[in-house]
């Protein structure tokens, strides 16, 4: 019996250990409570159980599940291979079955109480969502909107060609299928992710790569949508490096790879390098403002701030560029390598990789940030900074804009023009000013004045469906592929917008029809999809006064 | 003949000894006979006795001893055969007890002449051998035989005479205990065959229950009687035999027969189906029937049967004020009560109709139920309405019910959904004129248009919800303010600060709206995850399995109104459709408790109706196409009209406390300057108002009379006295009041009285009048001095409260003043409304300050009404702002007993129900006449 429990206990100890450094310190309060005589206990099955952990905790950092199922299999039944089982069940996306598991098993939720709350959290917001395995494709997804299967064409494409990227420049394969789950809303992606919801609300996270999955924001839930593609190749980049790693990298090298690795999966856009992170970073430091890479904490999302998330997430990608850039591009791979299967720690694996520790090469980064700004870089500052001019609008200039936002979406182009205009003056980067204005000129007839207003991306503060849209009708003369790529990065930004999936959705209020053929299969459901679900408006009733019984 | 007898055996000489057989049965058979008949008969009584006993061992016992009896006879039968055979039997069993050694000898001569005849020459000549045998028969002494057989018959007949005296004493003793053994010993099935009489019938009678009241009465055998179920049939006899187990049964139920005190016995039955009542004797396990019984078919209590003039059908909220409910119902024997029953979900709510003594066989009704009912409130899904009676039937409740009458409220948030419709037009139609201003266009149509559609969307109440009352006020404002806009610059930049303002009212009356329509949701929400738990039961499951589908529709439809209600209601309804479609998708898979984890899920969601994506803090810099359509974020008007309705709400709770302390000072103040000679006095005058009114009638005389006139005086006079014991002195001087107004009114009374005998007791009249009027005389001036002392003594509160007054008054005069300067978010005859409540708080200051207390509170009460009328509406106003919610007052149908609210006295209660079954009966009949409806109504109303 004591034989038995001690080989659980081991089991336990590195199940957990491979998990959180909380459940180290719990495992080794555990163990210390254990009465001395265990001590004499056969050390045979203590190293067998230890063993069977150790195996356990690198099959989930290497997303290995099904040789993790294999070995729970075999294991001697106990508290902590319930855990384990349970926790598996979470990697294959299985939230009610680890939640049923874990119901009435109050000695696992005791062991590994964040699993137990996840899995019952999850089990509700997943429960009757739809799945779609893709087999062939070695892809599954989870939708906890249905309607969001729409998005699938586009989802699969981003997926497979950021997996062959991830491969490509960090030497690791993920295991098949790759699951993503599809939510709704923030709190949907803190329930699957066990990620407090008000952290996801102060840091303005979209997307999650934890438990062998990546859960994403639907487009959906942002009324203009947001660059999904780029942020599902970021969290995919994070499971190849935990899988690379054995889930070593610390959150750094974690988010620096991650973030150099979600625009490598395609060819560039407009607003790729903006702002430049060595920019941000370089301004955070002079500025006092760092986070510093090494003060992370647990993760990006937990921030106070979106302001801090962005200057972490610039400093750790400048950082890591710095890395590859002295150390050359295949750095990353042997560092990665050196971190899991190498079995070093971070300053060994750093100095048998670039030949200095982590301290010399945050010191040579800083000394490095605080050298003068390369031409293209002060280019990017300066733009950086004129683009941040309109950064507080006024009162007035609110008042402006939203009276001509008003008299465009009331078909009044002519009237908007003005306020429009106006608005523009004082915030000549927002994107949304920009379009509505063109498309309020190209609605009198005066092309030239509509590219005009346009203006060009460079202009643009952020990126925004309508004006990438509006691009491609007027770029679309003579130049289809372009025009393509316009209507491409809006659906890259809102595909739920029936003006970005609808080609005539714009033009056709301004009394003009697209130039351009219509998406073709397989984007081609998103337009009906897009206009059923806008949102109708509700008829005018007169009201009643006298009632009288009616049979419905 | 004997030859041929013996044919199958050698011949021997067998003359001698059949005349020995002859000889012997001559003289003993005829005993023999008579012994074994007296044994059959003893036999057969005791086996009788045995099988009375009834159990099945006695009775296997009894039949044993008759078959016994039977097995001797033929076993003598079979002795005398064998003797006839056999010679050699002969020589046995009738020589040998004569001469045993001749015996012997007989018997060998047999066997050698058998021999000789069978073996051959070698044994012998068979002739020598029978003359052997004929030499030794001749020795047979027959006289010794015929001696024996004498004794032998004397033997036989004293033994079958006893055996047979024995007998027939006890038969005689208990005859029918024979007939009643033989009769079970051969019954089948428990049943005896023959029947028995064994009570003569005294009386038959038949009581019915008591809930149908009818008179107990005889009944008869021999045909087929009818009465209600539960009649107690009695039976009543005197039994024709002791000792028997006698009883009723219906052939499955028996009842025993017990004394009755009187010599006879009684059984007492209670019918509860048709049944054929045999009376019989029970033995052991059988019985036996008497030959004729009692037919009675059970007339079965039928439930009532309740109709529901339209039922069943289901009706849409949204084209109803009210739900006519006319009901009929009528019973078999009588009603106890009819109630209604409104059902929704897992909600059930009774509501007591009428109670009836259950003698009433039919009753009708009608009632409306108001669309305000706090039930057709509270619910958001289905609501079926029945009328329920109950009959008087005290062995179960019997309950009918009426075919239901399916209410579907409005979809949640349709009301909602309907008031931004309008108000979003009215935006729409604000912003084409001004785009008709900027254009330079002529915008005397759209300015009509707009003017018109904010007008109406102030006014409107679609499916009975108005606008809150700040936000009417709101667009009421901007109407007047447009109205009298002219086409100037300055008009142009006025109408554009209204579109802005009305825009961000619009869109924080959306967001208020698509929080309040998500909360509502998540209730149904509830009840879906409530339904799909109890349908995880298995005896719940199909009605679980309904609440769900119901529910879910409910939910769907909600959601796609919330949908409507700007960005957030975008939002939230793709967060509803997207978790119908879960829900939907487990609830159709059978797994009840996946979807009650969905619904669960979403209605955690519901509660917390925000964004789907939000970020803390704005999330960086702000853009200026931001300001779209957010709350305030276009105009300051919104923010202005927030600002002026706190504002309001704050000035109304402080003005109603200092109200409050200036009371509490006054009655304090008052506490304190009562005099010890002011107390006597009213001590003693208490007391003499109280001997006064002493004699006067007391209440109970019809309404309308002198002497209920005198009576009220009594009573208020007797109030009057209580109030002055506490030095209450203003109730007091209220109620001695009230009793002179009494007085006067018995005066005039009796002059107008055409009776000499109906006039009022002067006595009465006249004296307590003066003893009144001087008691009101003093309590005018002790009020007065009290008021003038306890105003002085509570002077330096009162000039606290005073300069509290002008602070308040001075913060609600700005209030108006800066409206008119801003961007006048209030309509012109509300700020009149404040300027005159602060005008009325000043005056007040003033009075308080001059120590005029009355005047003062006067003024500062009036002020208030007009500051709690300006300002928001309070959260009971909310709760009325409601979709469902009317105007008038709530639903007063009668509850059932465990419902709140005052319970009048058990007189008042007995007589209200009168009155309500008299109108709901009226009600339940078609009125003639142009004015038939118009009754109805009225009628109605005071049912509510």
């Amino acid at each position: 019996m004591r034989r038995h429990s001690r080989l659980v206990l081991c089991c336990l100890g590195l199940l957990l250990a491979s998990c959180k450094p909380g459940a180290q310190r719990r495992l080794a309060a555990l163990q210390s409570t254990r009465p001395s005589s265990s001590a004499a206990v056969s050390s045979g099955a203590s190293q067998r159980g230890q063993a069977l952990g150790k195996q356990v905790g690198i099959g989930f950092a290497e997303l290995e599940l099904g040789k993790v199922r294999e070995l729970l299999a075999s294991a001697v039944e106990g508290t902590p291979v319930r855990a384990a089982r349970a926790k598996l069940a979470l990697y294959q996306g299985d939230c009610e079955g680890a939640f049923l598991s874990l119901e009435t098993d109050n000695a696992v939720r005791s062991v590994d109480p964040e699993v137990a709350q996840v899995a019952e959290r999850c089990a509700k917001a997943t429960a009757g969502a739809l799945e779609v395995p893709l087999a062939e494709q070695g892809l599954w997804f989870r939708y906890q909107n249905p309607s969001d299967r729409v998005f699938q064409p586009l989802l699969v494409a981003v997926a497979l060609r950021a997996l062959t990227a991830n491969s490509r420049d960090l030497g690791s394969e993920l295991p098949r299928p790759l699951r993503i789950d599809v939510v709704a809303d923030l709190a949907s992606l803190s329930a699957l992710t066990g990620l407090p919801l008000e952290a996801a609300e102060t840091t303005g996270t979209v997307a999650i790569a934890r438990w062998g999955r990546v859960t994403l924001l639907s487009p959906r839930a942002t009324p203009e949508g947001y660059p999904w593609e780029d942020t599902l190749a970021h969290e995919i980049a994070h499971l190849v490096i935990t899988r690379a790693s054995w889930d070593n990298a610390p959150l750094w090298l974690q988010e620096g790879l991650a973030k150099r690795q979600e625009t490598r999966w395609r060819a560039a856009r407009p607003f790729d390098g903006r702002p430049n992170a060595r920019v941000v970073a370089r301004e955070a430091l002079l500025s006092g403002h760092s986070v510093g890479i090494d003060h992370l904490g647990s993760s990006i999302a937990l921030l106070p701030s979106p302001d801090a998330a962005q200057i972490a997430y610039a400093e750790a990608q400048s950082f890591v560029d710095y890395f590859a850039q002295q150390s050359g591009e295949a750095s990353l791979r042997l560092l990665l390598l050196e971190l899991g299967r190498g079995r070093r720690s971070l300053d060994q694996a750093m100095r048998s990789v670039g030949g200095y520790g982590f301290a010399d090469w945050r010191r040579r980064f800083d000394d490095d940030l605080r050298r003068p700004l390369t031409a293209a870089e002060s280019g990017s500052q300066r733009h950086q900074a004129a683009l941040g001019e309109d950064a507080a609008p006024s009162e007035e200039l609110f008042q402006q804009a939203r009276l001509g936002s008003m008299l465009f979406e009331r078909g009044a182009y002519g009237a908007s023009r003005l306020p429009l205009a106006q608005a523009l003056v004082g915030a000549p980067t927002d994107p949304a000013l920009r379009w509505q204005l063109a498309a309020a000129e190209l609605a009198s007839g005066d092309r030239e004045a509509a590219k005009t207003a346009l203006g060009s991306v460079e202009l643009l503060s952020q990126p925004a469906a309508d004006w990438f849209v509006l691009a491609g009708e007027l770029e679309s003369i003579g130049a289809t592929e372009q025009a393509q790529a316009w209507y491409r990065a809006a659906l890259g930004v809102a595909p739920h917008r029936e003006r970005a999936a609808c080609r005539s959705a714009l033009l056709s209020p301004l009394g003009l029809s697209s130039r351009n053929p219509p998406l073709e299969a397989p984007w081609d459901s998103l337009c009906p999809a897009a206009r059923q679900s806008r949102p109708t408006k509700p008829q005018e009733t007169a009201v009643p006064s006298v009632g009288s019984p009616t049979e419905r | 003949m004997r030859k041929k007898r013996y044919a199958w055996r050698p011949v021997v000489d067998v003359e001698v000894l059949e005349r020995v057989r002859e000889s012997w049965w001559r003289r003993v058979g005829p005993a023999w006979r008579r012994a074994w008949l007296a044994l059959a008969l003893a036999g057969l009584t005791l086996a009788g006795l045995l099988g009375r006993r009834g159990t099945v061992s006695a009775r296997f016992a009894g039949v044993s001893l008759l078959l016994l009896i039977v097995l001797a006879g033929l076993r003598l039968a079979q002795l005398w055969a064998r003797q006839a055979r056999e010679p050699e039997r002969v020589v046995r069993e009738l020589l040998a007890p004569l001469d045993h050694p001749l015996s012997e000898r007989v018997l060998r001569a047999i066997a050698l002449v058998y021999a000789c005849e069978l073996g051959g020459a070698s044994y012998g000549n068979p002739e020598l051998a029978r003359m052997h045998l004929r030499a030794l028969l001749g020795r047979v002494s027959f006289e010794q035989l015929e001696r024996r057989a004498r004794r032998r018959r004397v033997g036989l007949f004293t033994a079958a005479t006893l055996t047979f005296l024995t007998t027939a004493g006890v038969i005689l003793l208990e005859p029918r205990a024979l007939v009643e053994g033989l009769n079970v010993l051969v019954s089948q099935r428990g049943l005896a065959p023959l029947p028995m009489t064994w009570l003569e019938l005294d009386s038959v009678s038949a009581r019915p229950p008591v809930h149908i009241r009818g008179t107990e009465h005889a009944l008869a055998f021999g045909i087929e009687n009818a009465e209600p179920e539960g009649t107690w049939i009695t039976v009543r006899g005197t039994p024709l035999a002791f000792g028997r187990e006698l009883r009723l049964s219906d052939g499955t139920r028996e009842v025993s027969f017990v004394s009755d005190g009187q010599g006879g016995v009684a059984a007492h039955y209670q019918l509860d189906r048709s049944a054929k009542l045999h009376i019989l004797a029970r033995f052991g396990a059988v019985s036996i029937q008497q030959s004729e019984p009692l037919d009675v078919k059970a007339l079965p209590d039928r439930s009532p049967i309740v109709e529901l003039e339209g039922a069943p059908r289901s009706y849409p909220l949204n084209d109803l004020l009210e739900v006519p409910l006319k009901w009929h119902a009528r019973d078999d024997h009588g009603l106890r009560s009819v109630e209604l029953v409104l059902e929704s979900g897992g909600r059930e709510e009774r509501r007591s109709l009428v109670r009836l003594d259950g003698q009433t066989p039919d009753e009708s009704g009608a009632l409306a139920l108001p669309l305000r009912d706090p039930f057709l409130r509270q619910t958001h899904l289905p609501v079926s309405v029945t009328i329920q009676a109950r009959d008087d039937d005290s062995s179960g409740q019997k309950w009918g019910r009426s075919p239901a009458l399916v209410l579907l409220p409005p979809d949640v948030g349709e009301a909602e959904a309907q008031r931004y419709a309008l108000v979003d037009n009215a935006l729409g139609k604000l912003t084409d004129w001004l785009a008709q201003e900027l254009s330079e266009l002529p915008s005397q149509e759209q300015r009509s248009l707009a003017l018109a559609q904010l007008r109406l969307a102030a006014a409107a109440s679609p499916l009975g919800l108005s606008l809150p009352r700040e936000f009417a006020r709101f667009l009421e404002a901007q109407q007047q303010r447009l109205s009298r806009l002219r086409a100037s610059r300055r008009g142009l930049a006025a109408l554009k600060e209204a579109v802005l303002a009305v825009d961000s009212a619009v869109a924080l009356l959306s967001v208020q709206d698509a929080q309040k329509v998500s909360r509502r949701l998540a209730e149904i929400t509830d009840e879906i995850e409530s339904a799909a738990r109890s349908s995880a039961r298995t005896e719940q499951r199909e009605r679980g399995r309904e609440r769900v589908v119901l529910g879910l529709k409910a939910l769907a439809a909600g959601g796609r109104q919330l949908a409507q209600l700007g960005a957030l209601g975008a939002d939230l309804g793709t967060i509803v459709a997207a978790g119908v479609a879960r829900i939907s998708v487990a609830h159709q898979s059978g797994n009840d408790a996946r979807a009650a984890r969905a619904a669960a899920f979403l209605s955690e969601r519901l509660r917390r109706p925000n964004s789907s994506f939000s970020v803390a803090g704005g999330g960086g810099r702000g853009r200026a196409s931001q300001g779209t359509r957010s709350a305030g974020g276009g105009s300051s008007a919104g923010a202005q009209l927030q600002r002026i309705s706190a504002e309001l709400q704050r000035i109304a709770s402080e003005h109603q406390r200092e109200i409050e302390s200036v009371e509490r000072a006054i009655s304090d103040a008052e506490k304190r300057v009562s005099s010890a000679a002011v107390t006597e006095e009213a001590q003693q005058r208490a007391r003499r108002l109280r001997s006064l009114v002493d004699s006067w009638p007391a209440a109970g005389f019809e309404p309308g009379s002198i002497r209920s006139s005198e009576a009220l005086a009594r009573e208020q006079s007797l109030s009057a006295a209580d109030a002055m014991e506490h030095l209450e002195l203003n109730r007091a001087l209220d109620s001695v009041k009230g009793a002179l107004s009494s007085l006067r009114e018995a005066s005039e009374r009796g002059r107008s009285s055409r009776h000499p005998d109906d006039t009022p007791d002067p006595a009465i009249v006249e004296q307590g009048r003066g003893v009144l009027s001087e008691h009101a005389a003093w309590l005018e001036r002790a009020i007065a001095r009290l008021s003038v002392e306890s105003s002085r003594s509570a002077a330096r509160q009162l000039e606290g409260a005073a300069a509290r007054e002008r602070e308040l008054s001075e913060r609600t005069r700005l209030i108006t003043e800066r409206d008119q300067k801003g961007a006048g978010v209030l309509p012109d005859d509300l700020r009149d409304e404040l300027e005159r409540a602060a005008r009325w708080m000043r005056e007040a200051a003033g009075e308080l300050g001059a120590e005029r207390t009355a005047n003062g509170l006067e003024l500062q009460r009036k002020a208030q009404q007009l500051i709690e009328r300006a300002g928001p509406e309070s959260k009971s106003d909310e709760a009325s702002e409601s979709p469902d919610a009317r105007s008038g007052p709530r639903s007063s149908l009668p509850r059932d007993t465990k419902g709140s609210g005052p319970s009048p006295s058990t007189g008042d209660a007995a007589s209200a129900e009168a009155f309500r079954r008299r109108v709901q009966r009226g009600l339940g009949h078609e009125l003639p006449g142009p004015l038939g409806e118009a009754t109805r109504r009225y009628a109605e109303g005071l049912l509510r």
